[in-house]
């Protein structure tokens, strides 16, 4: 196969118009609008079925889009899907590692399989990785830090400009998440475009921007710390108390009142602005012992927006759901 | 009751539910065994082919060693014309048997004399030979000898022997009839089959159960690159497994290798890449391991049954004649007894050569089109 002449160099790692994917009936993605800068780390966030894993993997070229168009380093990912996996990485919580196999002959399949000629690269990769003594460890005796550390450098061999990192520190402590992320950032130091999916918000909040899908539509889209203004226009209040289901219970059925969610000794509730005080919400809740000076007003955190915004846009949903099934069920009638 | 037995037992039950397939292979796997040894399959033959070459065609007396011959009931004889054309047919198996009656069949008797005729006999298989020389012992019984007696009116007293017919037996290709001769041939077809069907109809299994799969479709790695990959290495060591049954089969059993060792050769290897590449679909298709083992036998136990590699396939009912024709295994097993035994060459074995051939590449094809489904 002759290789397609590279396009020049674009602007944006990574873009995205209008992509959708349908399975049937079912809208998996559903018009998404997309754009990485070089060296930028994206991080992609939805609950699980959202459509973030159909639209990565539209992205990395193994599932053609229904409509709409995605460039990947230049390349049309549905006209040129093989141009798009020769040069991209994808590390995923699964990690591709043969556990038979040894460091060394885990990195050098998959550098054959890409056809990554650069040895010394790959020297380099294996000793900045911390694999220096263990090239002849089994990596299925790895601990998992290292197993992600390993699948990392199989997928960097061939010096991707662009890397899909699916969930890569899933399950794994907080300090060899750190460790993790201290490589993640010395590849965007080599201008290396990061795109990486998560549940954890911490690791949100170290990306220079996050995009968050829901249903199969991208409802937010912006630099971490401006996410808290998506929370609009509410009040956030934060209540000292030990959980009590009863408690719970009222403060749901508060009037304006969209979220609540314990952590730990603080019930955290986000309330349509305006609706409640202090002063009035320690009464509604009222079991005696709660007062004024157990709540206070306090500042969003990303996972508030998110939770938030994910019931707000569940509970839209289902209504429309709903309505669309009433109109159905009357013009059946 | 131990703790936990009855949990156990309730959590494997519907474990096996799941799998619908694996349990339909467990019920009709017995009922299939039973409906082929019930109905199909027979060790001893009817309807042997012979073939007939007389060469004294309009003496009433060769046609009533002919008619005593079919009116055995075991053989079904057919003309041939000359030894060559024969003996050939022994080769390719269009026939087991033959007779050969002479020119002078005839005049010898009418003078007097005995006369002689030539019955051949397909050693390769010594049940089957055994059998067709005890039904041939027709020819030297007492019926046809007193049919034999042509008698004038004005006959002088008989000088003639008792026996008219000195009947000379050539077993061909196994004269000895040894057992030995006659399986391990067929062995090697299947431990081929046995070793390449299971080393890789899991192979393509693991990487999906090591979750290794996923990673593999995001590189670019082709589909032909993949699974001729993973054939290959299997291959080496199909043909070398061969190389080792072939040897001690040869030089410790002394089986004979009549033929040409390179067509020998070349008939391991596309057998082992149409094995390889059948163990590859079955792995396409199994979702665990343990169900690609599962597949690989259920493949293996009906080559084993109807290949005939044990059981002649004409001696199966005809309508289910064509069903071994579906299986790799029948193609090689009367190859390699071609050219072992009968030193049978590619003119006669062209055609197994050829279908042997086709499965390949129907296989490989199968194959290399799931893998991009998978996708």
């Amino acid at each position: 196969m002759p290789e397609p002449t590279a396009p020049p160099a674009p602007e944006f790692a990574l873009s995205a118009r209008a992509l959708t994917r349908r399975f049937g009936d079912f809208t998996a993605v559903d018009g998404i609008d997309l754009e990485l800068r070089r060296g930028e780390i994206f991080g992609f966030l939805g609950p699980n079925g959202a459509g973030k894993t159909t639209t990565i993997r539209i992205l990395c070229g193994i599932l053609t889009p229904t409509s709409g168009t995605a460039h990947v380093l230049g390349y049309d990912v549905a006209r040129d899907p093989e141009a798009v996996k020769r040069r991209i990485g994808y590390v995923s919580q699964q990690f591709g590692l043969y556990g038979d196999l040894s460091v060394d002959e885990n990195v050098r399949f998959y550098a054959d399989i890409y056809g990554a000629t650069d040895r010394a690269y790959r020297e380099h990769l294996l000793e900045h990785y911390g694999f220096k003594d263990k090239r002849r460890r089994l990596a299925g005796a790895l601990s998992g830090g290292f197993k992600q550390r390993l699948a990392l450098v199989c997928a960097l061999t061939h010096k991707p400009k662009l890397v899909f990192l699916d969930e890569p520190t899933a399950g794994v402590d907080p300090v060899t998440r750190k460790e993790l992320w201290d490589l993640f950032y010395s590849l965007t130091a080599d201008g290396t475009t990061l795109f990486v999916t998560t549940h954890y918000m911490e690791e949100a909040e170290r990306c220079d921007r996050v995009a968050f899908i829901f249903r199969g539509k991208l409802v937010l889209n912006d630099a971490p710390d401006k996410v808290k203004a998506h929370l609009g226009e509410r009040d956030l209040f934060h209540v000292r108390c030990r959980y009590d289901p009863e408690l719970v219970r009222r403060a749901r059925e508060l009037p304006g009142v969209e979220t609540v969610n314990q952590f730990g000794t603080t019930l955290r509730l986000i309330v349509e602005r305006g609706r409640l005080t202090p002063e009035t919400l320690a009464r509604a809740l009222g079991n005696g012992e709660l007062t004024a000076a157990h709540v206070y007003p306090t500042e969003p955190t990303m996972e508030d927006v998110f939770v938030n915004l994910t019931s707000r846009l569940a509970a839209e949903a289902e209504a429309q759901d709903a309505a669309l099934d009433a109109a159905a069920s009357r013009g059946l009638a | 009751m131990k703790l936990g037995y009855v949990a156990v037992v309730r959590k494997e039950f519907t474990h096996i539910r799941r799998e619908p397939r694996m349990l339909s292979f467990i019920f009709m796997g017995p009922l299939l065994f039973l409906l082929l040894f019930g109905y199909a399959l027979r060790l001893t033959l009817e309807n042997v082919p012979m073939a007939v070459w007389n060469e004294d065609p309009k003496s009433v007396l060769s046609l009533q060693i002919e008619d005593r011959l079919a009116s055995t009931g075991y053989f079904r004889l057919h003309k041939v014309d000359g030894v060559e054309q024969l003996e050939r047919e022994l080769v390719d198996g269009r026939a087991r048997a033959g007779i050969h009656i002479p020119a002078d069949l005839s005049a010898k008797l009418f003078d007097g004399e005995r006369a002689t005729v030539t019955m051949y006999v397909d050693g390769t298989m010594p049940a089957i030979a055994t059998a067709t020389r005890g039904e041939g012992g027709v020819l030297g019984g007492d019926e046809l000898s007193a049919q034999l007696h042509f008698d004038p009116p004005d006959a002088p007293p008989r000088k003639l022997a008792k026996r008219p017919l000195i009947v000379e037996e050539k077993v061909l290709f196994n004269p000895e009839l040894r057992d030995q001769n006659f399986f391990l041939p067929g062995v090697i077809g299947l431990l081929i089959m046995q070793v390449a069907l299971v080393l890789t109809s899991t192979a393509l299994v693991r990487e999906r159960e090591y979750k290794t799969f996923e990673q593999l479709i995001v590189t670019p790695v082709s589909g032909a690159g993949l699974i001729l990959g993973k054939i290959t290495p299997y291959a080496l060591i199909a043909i070398l497994d061969a190389v080792l049954v072939v040897s001690v089969a040869h030089f410790w059993f002394q089986v004979p290798i009549a033929g040409s060792v390179a067509l020998l050769a070349l008939l391991v290897v596309l057998f082992v890449a149409g094995v390889l590449s059948l163990g590859m679909v079955l792995s396409s298709y199994a979702e665990t391991q343990q169900q690609a083992m599962f597949y690989a036998v259920f493949v293996l136990i009906p080559s084993l049954l109807l290949s005939g590699f044990v059981f002649p396939i004409e001696a199966m009912p005809k309508g289910l004649q064509p069903l071994p024709h579906f299986l790799p295994l029948t193609y090689f097993v009367s190859s390699v007894r071609g050219i072992m035994l009968k030193g049978a060459g590619l003119d006669v074995l062209g055609r197994d050569f050829v279908a042997l051939g086709c499965f390949t590449l129907l296989f490989v094809g199968l194959s290399i089109r799931r893998f991009r489904k998978t996708l």
